[in-house]
């Protein structure tokens, strides 16, 4: 343990704020609502720091002359216009929403679009590769869900609705509340890891 | 000039000395004034000692191997120049043979059988090459290094040079301080003689099948280690062509819907989620306060507009009162424009009919003090008003009242990622599930979170109230209220999307897996034919 100060601190304050969940202390609570008042606060720092770190690697990358300063130059007079057109009209203003209309949003939805045929040839492509039963459940349910998601122009094919109602209440939800259970419990363990003093992701070693 | 080396420091002098003109020893040999005995009587090196019957054996043996009169190869070779063959004065039981012995013995070991000094007339093969060694030319070294010995008989004829030194007791100490005594014994010759270290030839000696392997493996490596140019690719390959293929074939499809099919495919009758939703809105009474958190991504800002479209009509018709908030940055542009843009018929009044509080940090700790705490965490609106009762100002209408997150009616959240969304109703069960609260929860997802989600909705207590689930919940909703418009504009094209989707993988999975099948197949039968 090279420095207890660290340790000490987390446990500490992790303590307070778990004890003061379960029990409604008045001095347990408002030392906890502090606590996450600060937490929230320095959550927003660390926020601001990674855009400001962004902007320093890409200027750096721009001076440096290395590949890609493409890149690094639309990232950078990107980041700029918005932050000037958002900070000086405000950021609810038209001009700043025809910037998040106009360009952000088409741009992500292309990703999307592109993402929809990358899926199809790697679902055309799988059968050849691997051909096994396994593969074969998957496209056959990628092609039932996807069939039943739309209108099929209306035709009821008897037994494909149910089909589809049941790949998404039993295995689908079994599958995601494994996950789910997987998570809490992950989570708790990390928990009491840290509160322990097991885990320290702090910056101490 | 005829000269004389001393036999003490070796150095020149003229024949006429008597005494070396360096060291002050004896040149010659003194004349005897006593009787020469028999020279069998003196083998032993010293006056005194007769007969050779006293010495032991191997003495007698060396004494035998040296009775010959030849010099030794070494002699000849090395051109060592002995001290005169009489006898000295001070040694007077030696006998003229035994000198002229003496003068073939020089300096080697009395120990050791001389037996081939006799039959040595020729240089050894060993004595010549080092000799010759220094000379050899670097050009003739690989045909010597074949013509030399191979390993035994390398052994050989280290054997002979040392057979070769080994010398009788009576030969005479040429140098040193021992000079001109006889019967001396001298140590190993190896150690004795001072001579430059033999150089051996640093080159691996190998034959020519291993030559021929050498080359072979050289020239491997030498291709090996050549640039080999790709083989060209052609700019446009199978894949190219199937991946234009199923972009082409998904866009003629959905635009094609969307000019020429608009309305004519009925939307979904019934989704479970949507009905429950739509039962919680009607109940809801007039002006109505909802919270509702933007959280998704832009890119999937289509599919929750047209999820949401019908759930806000309804709200909206219902006079509710929106407070927005979002736990990701681009969440509250997302609601202004959801407000400004997307809900064009019932324009809403920022401030009046809604208020967005902006973003919210923190993550999980962010949200739990925000619904611990709302006005306390959230105290201004993103234009940085003044949103809640204080002693100068009154509430905005929509937070009105507000002072915990159950005295909202309902919360409403539109999520695309299932962190996000877990969170979310993690944080808000233990004020959902409260049997003494009327606030519900409310998500409109992305079609991928509904199996995220669905365990939510379905557990009892509900962690979750109603789920509007992707388009086709947001067009089972709009069927239920009657409004139809931006679901409806929507649902042709993408159920012609999904059909086409779905066949592609269908029918290209099973071409591209089937054909070259049979191919390989009809091409095994032709050569077994």
């Amino acid at each position: 343990m090279k420095n207890p100060i660290y340790a000490a601190v987390a446990i500490g304050v992790g303590l307070v704020v778990l004890v003061g969940y379960f029990l409604q202390i008045d001095l347990l609570v408002n030392l906890r609502i502090i606590l996450l008042n600060w937490a929230t606060i320095l959550i927003a720092v660390a926020l601001l720091v990674g855009v400001v770190n962004l902007f320093t690697v890409h200027w750096r990358k721009l001076s440096t002359d290395q590949p890609d300063k493409i890149n690094s130059i639309a990232l950078l007079v990107g980041l700029t216009i918005t932050l000037a057109v958002s900070g000086w009209f405000g950021p609810t203003t038209p001009i700043s929403l025809w910037i998040f209309n106009y360009i952000q949003i088409p741009v992500e939805a292309s990703l999307m679009a592109l993402l929809s045929v990358v899926l199809i040839y790697a679902g055309v492509r799988l059968l050849r590769r691997k051909p096994n039963l396994l593969t074969i459940t998957f496209i056959a349910t990628a092609v039932v869900i996807l069939l039943m998601s739309g209108h099929l122009f209306g035709i009821d094919i008897p037994g494909l609705a149910a089909l589809r109602i049941w790949i998404g209440k039993v295995p689908a939800v079994a599958g995601a509340r494994g996950i789910l259970l997987g998570v809490s419990l992950g989570i708790i363990a990390a928990g009491l890891r840290i509160l322990m003093g097991a885990d320290r992701p702090y910056g101490e070693n | 000039m005829d000269e004389i080396i001393c036999p003490l420091c070796g150095k020149s002098n003229p024949i006429d000395n008597k005494y070396c003109d360096y060291c002050l020893a004896y040149l010659k040999p003194r004349e005897t004034s006593e009787p020469v005995p028999d020279s069998d009587t003196n083998r032993g090196g010293l006056g005194g000692h007769s007969t050779g019957e006293q010495a032991p054996s191997w003495l007698k043996e060396i004494w035998g191997s040296n009775s010959s009169d030849e010099e030794t190869p070494a002699e000849r070779d090395l051109g060592l120049e002995l001290p005169p063959a009489d006898t000295s004065d001070w040694m007077p039981g030696s006998s003229a043979k035994e000198s002229e012995t003496q003068q073939a013995g020089s300096t080697v070991s009395p120990f050791l059988g001389g037996k081939e000094s006799d039959d040595s007339d020729e240089i050894p093969a060993w004595l010549n090459d080092a000799l010759i060694e220094e000379g050899v030319p670097e050009g003739q070294e690989a045909e010597d290094l074949e013509s030399q010995p191979q390993y035994g008989e390398q052994d050989k004829a280290s054997q002979t040079e040392k057979n070769a030194v080994r010398q009788g007791p009576g030969s005479l100490e040429s140098a040193g301080p021992l000079a001109g005594l006889t019967g001396v014994l001298s140590a190993e010759p190896g150690i004795a003689r001072i001579r430059k270290p033999k150089a051996y030839s640093t080159k691996i000696r190998i034959s020519d099948s291993q030559l021929e392997h050498v080359k072979l493996l050289q020239s491997i490596l030498e291709e090996e280690g050549q640039p080999k140019p790709l083989p060209e690719k052609s700019p446009i390959s199978q894949q190219h062509v199937l991946r234009w293929s199923i972009a082409l074939v998904l866009l003629i499809s959905v635009f094609w819907s969307l000019i020429f099919s608009k309305g004519q495919i009925p939307l979904p009758i019934y989704d479970e989620g949507s009905a429950e939703v739509n039962r919680l809105i009607n109940q809801l009474p007039e002006n109505s306060r909802v919270l509702v958190g933007f959280d998704f991504e832009p890119g999937l800002a289509s599919e929750l507009d047209a999820a949401a479209y019908s759930v806000f009509d309804h709200l909206v018709s219902q006079g509710t009162l929106f407070t927005t908030i979002s736990t990701t940055p681009t969440g509250p542009i997302l609601a202004e424009r959801f407000f400004q843009y997307i809900l064009p018929n019932e324009k809403l009044i920022d401030g009046q009919d809604y208020v967005n509080l902006g973003y919210l940090p923190g993550g999980a700790a962010g949200l739990l003090n925000f619904i611990e705490n709302p006005p306390g965490m959230m105290p201004y609106s993103i234009e940085g008003s003044s949103v809640w009762a204080t002693e100068t100002s009154e509430a905005l209408p929509p937070v009105n009242g507000i002072n915990e997150i159950t005295d909202f009616e309902m919360i409403i959240l539109l999520v695309d990622d299932p962190d996000i969304a877990r969170i979310w109703v993690e944080q808000l069960s233990p004020y959902i599930t409260d049997s003494q609260t009327l606030t519900s929860l409310v998500l409109v997802t992305s079609a991928q979170l509904e199996p995220i989600v669905r365990p939510y909705f379905e557990s009892i207590p509900q962690s979750v109230n109603g789920l509007v689930v992707g388009l086709r919940g947001g067009s089972a909703y709009a069927r239920l209220v009657g409004g139809e418009q931006l679901p409806g504009q929507f649902w042709d094209a993408f159920g012609v999307g999904t059909f086409v989707a779905a066949l592609l993988i269908l029918v290209g999975g099973l071409a591209y897996y089937v054909v070259p099948e049979l191919s390989r197949t009809v091409r095994g039968q032709e050569k077994v034919e």
